[in-house]
């Protein structure tokens, strides 16, 4: 029989804006399911640029959105402190850059608040060596880097944790509608198949860039125009703090240190597929050369893969043409009641990362609208716990590097760490680029059959540093199997996938010591280890 | 941040270019001898990449590295390896300090004045049991650890600077351990400059500060660097040639300095250093060495010390001694002594030091040659431990032979 | 002024500048670092990461056919010198043979060294791993040999090494750890007590990373083999691997003995070439340059991966000598004394990155003593 579920509220997409809203729901007492049809954060939420707005770059061009992102930029380091990095950015006027800009760019950041100032040329070539000696003038704002995976896991962890629901790789195939109203949503398990309904009054469309799909099965017209941006990463940070260009936004014009490297980006061309992360090199070469007027050296630098995304803009009038990054950015709340006449239907959409909490805040307070409820939103205080740990893991053998990546990793889960590290073998580490043990591998594997390493990847930083997986993908498959979490076939099948995947990100960029990174994994796995035929043999 | 930590900075970043291809960690000598070291992959690039414009780590492991640089020499992405453990040791000596005995180990150059100041009393002191037992106890350096000797009429009391004009002209430096350990290996050096007629003087100079990186004293090893860099380029100008007999000032001179001081002065000193075998055989093949050398029948084994090799210039020792007719020399082929510096004086890298020495004491061994030829003191010193062979400085051989054949001259 | 220069310290290098010596040569090694012999399985296959004939090969390569004698006459003075080395290479490159690799998986080798057995097809194998070694995982192992044996019982046990780090303990590690007595009578008495633990019966093959003993290990060998009272083999996977680390060693020590003149971390950035003949070649290290001159030189430098050749974003670029090259990085009208030996030839030589250490050797060997009969977009002299 098929499977079938009701609820409240179904909410339609696992990034940032379905996550958010999941949790608000939750914290509001209302109760909601959310589908999302891969991991969380297939989508655009983990392939931006991870950059906490300060609000400085939209000063000029859309006033509203620069004081939203400065107003949550305020909140997020309050409420979700484990997934932001405070780093502050810099602003950076290079020659050729229009000074009427820079002079209507201050002028706006005063009037809307947002604390800019003039920091001395040499402090900031002291700071960051990198940086164009060049450079004209320098001000410092308050941004900062947000962390999308834990992010999207803390957020999630926090909605679960309040009663509602998540099912993950499990895809929406129709909007079940009773007359003017909608009833709920068909749902298909990507992996075995398997279908259910979840019979809900409320569905909210936060399927970002596939929307419009969302919207088709719906019967309503929706136009969303999906701008694709690409971003490549360095092997290293080379800059503390976030640097952009100090002119009208443009392609290429914003580095962003995340952890152990810097992204940089990115680009804007509009795409029909929400499938389509596809990566072209000139596109690349063309926001490297814009880049080397910040970062002069960025040719020398290594590159150790590239990713795209899109960016789901709303177009309020259907029209053709329109360049993507024209449109608006801002947020659209869509209420297909009023809107097209089919009640119980909310599409989401646009925004930002730095907004998501609001647009959540807004969804749901339309939701409780709806639902005559009047319970208020909590997100501006609730916080979420901070990712540092206060215990040291004393009682593991860990190297210095390993227990440092544990301390500002573990958070509240310290003491399930703690207690796994005992066992010598936990304390392995396992990917040697960004320092994760086995401890850290073994709870992030689900064991339920569906070994995927991009999911570990996504909640363990497993195989994202510069050898890109050449080492830790074998071994993390390979000990899946010894501990029992995984099938040998599975396991071969889980690495073949991800080893593809990994090399799919390094092959635009693969000149230099990438091209021999990538030589050398495919040596490795192919020559080696002897898994030349076997790849041809059952998985591609 | 630490600020402190953070004035350490160094602006090398080789460290991106690591396939962790683990070839450096095959190859160190000292991740072969004990697991208690992290290996220099994981404590050089893999380190520096997570430190950097984020937060210091400290790894105590780091004590273990003995900077002899054959990760530098297997990596084949160029990744400066040694130059990373060296930032990771002064991150820990910088969190930690100094014990009082690295302190003592690493200025070589003030224990050297005093030593020599007192050079009978010492070398006695040295060997008597008592002595040496409080030496384990309170400083943990071992008392079964021989000491070079140091010289009372040390290099310094004895040479002074003569001018004469030649068409090659030579800064020398000189170094702690030729300085006041073996003024022999200096005096033979001026001798063979000058039986090919090249001037030699001694410009003012510091330990070139390698024993200081080894024990995490990177701002004083700066220091030093910053005040030989000055006094050397001095005499550059004036087309003087630096030439060390000593491979590990060699090694600063060319390849540290770089990187630990990074001027554009540094670079400009590079050009110009010659280890002093290096320079003969540059002489050589211009044509301008003074080949009146006088056979010496002998069957020699040499050991190239990690910092020669370091130096990526073949094996000139080897190729201006079998200039002397029926000189019979092999390459012992041994790796790391495992003296290392600093390092072997050390009670708890004592073991350590002897497991790294043996594959080398068993090839002088094997060979039985009639005595060792190494152009290292600290080499000397674990050969001197482990061996019974005489070891030998090649311009020792080289004064010999160059003086035998005046003599046979006149007669 | 050397006789021979051989530039680079892979496979290929080593072998040229130790048969070069040997023949009375005043020969220099130059290299960057060292080669992907390092990384390497240490068993030397003819085409990497497939199967196939010896004549296959020498079409693939491609060879004339006449040049077959060189080519075993090759393979002859490589066993030979690896018998002189004390760590003697079985096989013939006639009859490749299947061996198993750390993943479990079967591949396809021509030379292998004693520690390396190949798999039979039936009988009952147990797979050994090291609970300290994230790099061997025994049960992965063997369910792998099973899909590809299916007529062999295959069992895994894994017995702690009982040695403590922080450090990520690799196959060579593991290696020197057994070079102790102790520590392999430890393993046996472990691996007794597992077997019976699981009531594991009497096998015939077991199955080992690539760890049995680095300095000792024909006593390694030995003492297990007798102490099982079966085959044993290393499964050799990812680096390093104690099986081609042990080649490399010796070959290296091999060189400097026999008096090789090295020139460690440098890097040659170019060549005094006049009407196409080479004089000597450009050698930096850190801030310094110098020339170093010869009369027959021998590029070694590799591939891509060895980094003989550059993937820049305007195409392949040799980087030692800066000669033209086509579009896969083949020299293209070589100067008249440089030979070229392994992956340095082009891309089109390297199959999954590499050239397989058959190709190695046989160019090395040519590069020395000259083949019979060269082949127009064959083998470069
Ligand atoms: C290149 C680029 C750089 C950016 N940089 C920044 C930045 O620095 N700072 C910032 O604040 N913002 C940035 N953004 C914007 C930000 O990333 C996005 O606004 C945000 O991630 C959108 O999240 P979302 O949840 O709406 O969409 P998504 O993350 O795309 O989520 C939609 C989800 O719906 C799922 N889904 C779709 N269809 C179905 C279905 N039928 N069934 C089930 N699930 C379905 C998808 O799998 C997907 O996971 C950037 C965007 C891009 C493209
Ligand atoms: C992971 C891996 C697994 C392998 N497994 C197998 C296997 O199972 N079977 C098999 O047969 N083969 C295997 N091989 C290949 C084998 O090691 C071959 O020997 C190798 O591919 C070719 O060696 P080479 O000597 O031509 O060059 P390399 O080994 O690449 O050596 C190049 C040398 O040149 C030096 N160099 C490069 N440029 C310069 C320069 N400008 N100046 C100075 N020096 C320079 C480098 O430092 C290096 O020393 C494997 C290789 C790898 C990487
Ligand atoms: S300098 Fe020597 S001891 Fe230190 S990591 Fe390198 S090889 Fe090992
Ligand atoms: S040898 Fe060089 S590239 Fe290889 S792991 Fe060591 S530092 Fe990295």
């Amino acid at each position: 029989m098929k499977k079938a579920l009701e609820t409240e509220v179904a909410v339609i997409g696992g990034g940032v804006t379905g996550t958010g809203i999941l949790r608000d729901l939750a914290l509001r007492g209302i109760k909601a399911v959310l589908v999302e049809q891969g991991d969380l954060g297939h989508g655009t939420s983990t392939r931006n640029h991870g950059l906490l707005h300060s609000g400085c770059r939209y000063a000029v061009r859309d006033p509203e959105a620069a004081v939203e992102s400065y107003q949550e930029n305020l909140i997020l380091k309050r409420t979700i402190p484990g997934s932001i990095e405070q780093t502050g950015g810099l602003f950076v006027k290079v020659p050729g850059d229009d000074d009427a800009y820079v002079r209507r760019w201050l002028d706006s950041c005063g009037k809307l608040g947002i604390p800019v100032g003039e920091i001395p040329l040499e402090q900031a070539f002291r700071e960051e060596p990198y940086l164009t000696k060049e450079a004209q003038a320098v001000y410092q704002v308050p941004d900062g880097t947000i962390d999308d995976f834990t992010l999207l896991i803390d957020v999630a962890a926090d909605a679960v944790a309040h009663g509602a629901a998540l099912l993950t790789y499990h895809e929406v195939t129709g909007i079940m509608t009773e007359q003017n109203h909608v009833s709920g949503i068909h749902v298909r398990d990507t992996r075995n198949g398997e279908e259910q309904d979840i019979y809900a009054p409320i569905v909210i469309n936060a399927a970002g860039p596939w929307g419009m799909n969302i919207a088709k099965m719906a019967g309503v017209p929706l136009r969303i125009i999906n701008n694709k941006g690409m971003l490549v990463v360095f092997s290293h940070r080379f800059n503390k703090r976030v640097i952009n260009r100090l002119r009208m936004p443009g392609d290429g014009d914003i580095f962003v240190p995340a952890h152990d490297v810097t992204i940089f980006g990115t680009t804007g061309k509009n795409t029909d597929d929400p499938n389509d992360f596809s990566l072209n090199r000139e596109e690349m070469e063309q926001m490297l050369t814009t880049g080397a007027d910040l970062i002069p050296e960025i040719h020398q630098m290594r590159l150790i893969r590239a990713y795209s995304g899109s960016r789901p803009l709303y177009q309020k009038t259907a029209g053709k043409g329109s360049s993507g990054r024209d449109v608006t950015r801002g947020m659209a709340l869509l209420d297909h009641g009023e809107r097209d006449g089919l009640d119980g239907l909310i599409t989401i959409t646009g925004g930002k990362l730095t907004t998501f909490r609001l647009m959540a805040e807004r969804t749901v307070d339309l939701v409780c609208k709806k639902l005559g409820s009047d319970a208020q939103c909590t997100t501006r205080e609730a916080a979420l716990p901070s990712r540092k740990s206060t215990d040291s893991f004393s009682g593991a053998n860990l190297a210095p590097a390993a227990r440092h990546k544990l301390m500002n990793w573990a958070g509240v889960r310290t003491p399930e760490f703690e207690t796994s590290l005992k066992d010598r073998e936990a304390a392995n580490v396992v990917c040697e680029c960004e320092q994760v043990t086995w401890a850290e591998i073994d709870a992030a594997i689900p064991g339920d059959g569906h070994l995927d390493l991009g999911d570990i990847r996504r909640r363990t930083r497993l195989g994202m540093g510069p050898c890109q997986g050449t080492f830790c993908n074998f071994r993390t498959a390979a000990l899946a199997v010894e501990h029992g979490k995984a099938g040998t076939r599975e396991a071969d099948c889980a690495l073949m996938r991800g080893v593809k995947e990994r090399r799919k990100g390094m092959g635009v960029v693969a000149t230099g010591e990438t091209a021999k990174q990538l030589q050398l994994m495919q040596t490795i796995y192919q020559v080696s280890l002897g898994f030349g035929n076997e790849e041809e043999k059952q998985h591609v | 941040m630490n600020d402190a930590l953070l004035d350490l900075n160094m602006f090398e970043d080789s460290y991106e270019k690591c396939l962790k291809c683990n070839a450096c960690v095959a190859s160190c000598p000292v991740t072969g001898a004990t697991l208690d070291f992290g290996g220099p992959k994981h404590m050089g690039p893999e380190l520096k990449r997570l430190i950097d414009n984020q937060q210091v780590i400290d790894d105590k492991r780091i004590e273990y590295c003995t900077l002899c640089g054959n990760c530098d020499l297997s990596c084949p992405e160029d990744v400066h390896i040694s130059t990373l453990t060296t930032y990771a040791k002064a991150i820990h000596t910088e969190k930690h300090g100094s014990s009082f005995r690295d302190f003592v180990l690493s200025n070589a150059e003030l224990v050297g004045k005093m030593a020599s100041a007192f050079a009978p009393v010492t070398n006695t002191a040295m060997k008597m049991k008592p002595m040496r037992q409080v030496m384990e106890t309170v400083m943990r350096i071992p008392k079964e650890r021989k000491f070079p000797k140091y010289k009372f009429k040390n290099f310094n009391r004895s040479f002074a600077n003569k001018v004469h004009g030649s068409k090659r002209k030579v800064a020398y430096f000189v170094g702690c351990y030729a300085m006041y350990n073996a003024p022999e290996v200096a005096e033979s050096f001026v001798k063979v400059m000058n039986f090919n007629g090249i001037e030699v003087v001694k410009p003012r100079q510091k330990c070139c500060g390698v024993p200081m990186l080894a024990n995490g004293r990177l701002k004083q090893a700066r220091k030093n660097a910053a005040f030989n860099i000055d006094s050397l380029l001095e005499y550059t100008r004036k087309g003087y040639d630096v030439v060390t007999t000593c491979t590990s000032c060699g090694l600063a001179l060319k390849k540290e300095y770089l990187s630990i001081d990074g001027s554009d002065k540094a670079k400009e000193l590079a050009a110009h250093v010659y280890d002093a075998d290096e320079y003969l055989r540059m002489l050589k093949d211009n044509g301008e060495l003074n080949t009146h050398l006088a056979p010496m029948k002998q069957k020699v084994g040499y050991h190239a010390p990690c910092h020669m090799r370091a130096q990526g210039m073949g094996t000139p020792a080897m190729d201006i001694l079998e200039l002397i007719p029926g000189f019979n020399i092999y390459d012992l082929g041994a790796g790391c002594c495992g003296q290392c510096g600093t390092f072997g004086f050390k009670k708890e890298k004592y073991g350590i030091s002897m497991k790294l020495g043996r594959t080398m004491a068993e090839s002088v061994k094997n060979l039985d040659a009639d005595y060792t030829v190494t152009e290292c003191g600290m080499c000397k010193n674990q050969l001197d431990q482990l061996t019974d062979k005489e070891v030998r400085h090649p311009m020792q051989i080289l004064a010999e032979s160059y003086e035998r054949a005046k003599q046979l001259q006149t007669v | 002024m050397y006789d021979v220069v051989v530039i680079g310290q892979g496979l290929s290098g080593m072998l040229a500048a130790i048969w070069a010596r040997g023949e009375g040569k005043r020969t220099a090694m130059i290299m960057s670092g060292a080669g992907k012999i390092m990384q390497s399985t240490g068993v030397l296959d003819l085409i990497p990461g497939s199967r196939g004939t010896l004549d296959e090969w020498m079409k693939q390569y491609p060879f004339h056919s006449e040049n077959k004698a060189d080519v075993l006459q090759a393979v002859a003075k490589f066993k030979a010198l690896t018998r002189e080395l004390g760590y003697p290479y079985n096989g013939d490159v006639r009859e490749p043979v299947p061996v198993v690799t750390g993943s479990g998986h079967i591949k396809e080798t021509a030379l292998y060294p004693d520690t390396v057995t190949p798999v039979p097809d039936r009988g009952h194998a147990v797979v050994v791993g090291f609970q300290e070694l994230p790099d061997f995982q025994p049960l992965f192992i063997s369910k792998n040999l099973q899909k590809e044996r299916p007529l062999m019982t295959v069992d895994a046990i894994r017995i702690p090494l009982g040695e403590d780090s922080q450090r990520v303990l690799t196959q060579l590690d593991a290696a020197r750890l057994l070079d102790q007595k102790e520590v392999r009578a430890r393993c046996l008495r472990r691996i007794s007590g597992q077997l019976a633990d699981k009531g594991i019966s009497q096998a015939d093959f077991f199955v080992f990373p690539s760890s049995l003993g680095n300095e000792a290990w024909a006593q390694t060998l030995k003492q297990f083999s007798e102490g099982l009272g079966a085959r044993v083999t290393e499964a050799p996977g990812m680096p390093p691997n104690a099986t081609a680390i042990r080649l490399n060693d010796r070959l290296k020590l091999k060189a400097i003995r026999s008096g090789v003149r090295l020139y460690a971390d440098t890097t040659v950035t170019g060549a005094d070439i006049e009407k196409n003949h080479i004089r000597s070649v450009r050698v930096r290290m850190a801030n310094r340059a110098t020339d170093v001159a010869g009369r027959q030189f021998v590029l070694a430098t590799g591939g891509i991966l060895g980094g003989g050749l550059e993937v820049t974003p305007d195409g392949i670029r040799e980087t030692a000598l800066h000669l033209n090259t086509d579009g896969d990085g083949r020299p293209m009208n070589p100067p008249d004394n440089l030979f070229l030996a392994g992956a340095s030839g082009g891309r089109q030589l390297t199959r999954h990155g590499i050239v397989g250490g058959v190709y190695s050797l046989v160019s090395s060997y040519a590069s020395v003593f000259g083949l019979r009969k060269t082949v127009a977009g064959g083998m470069a002299k």
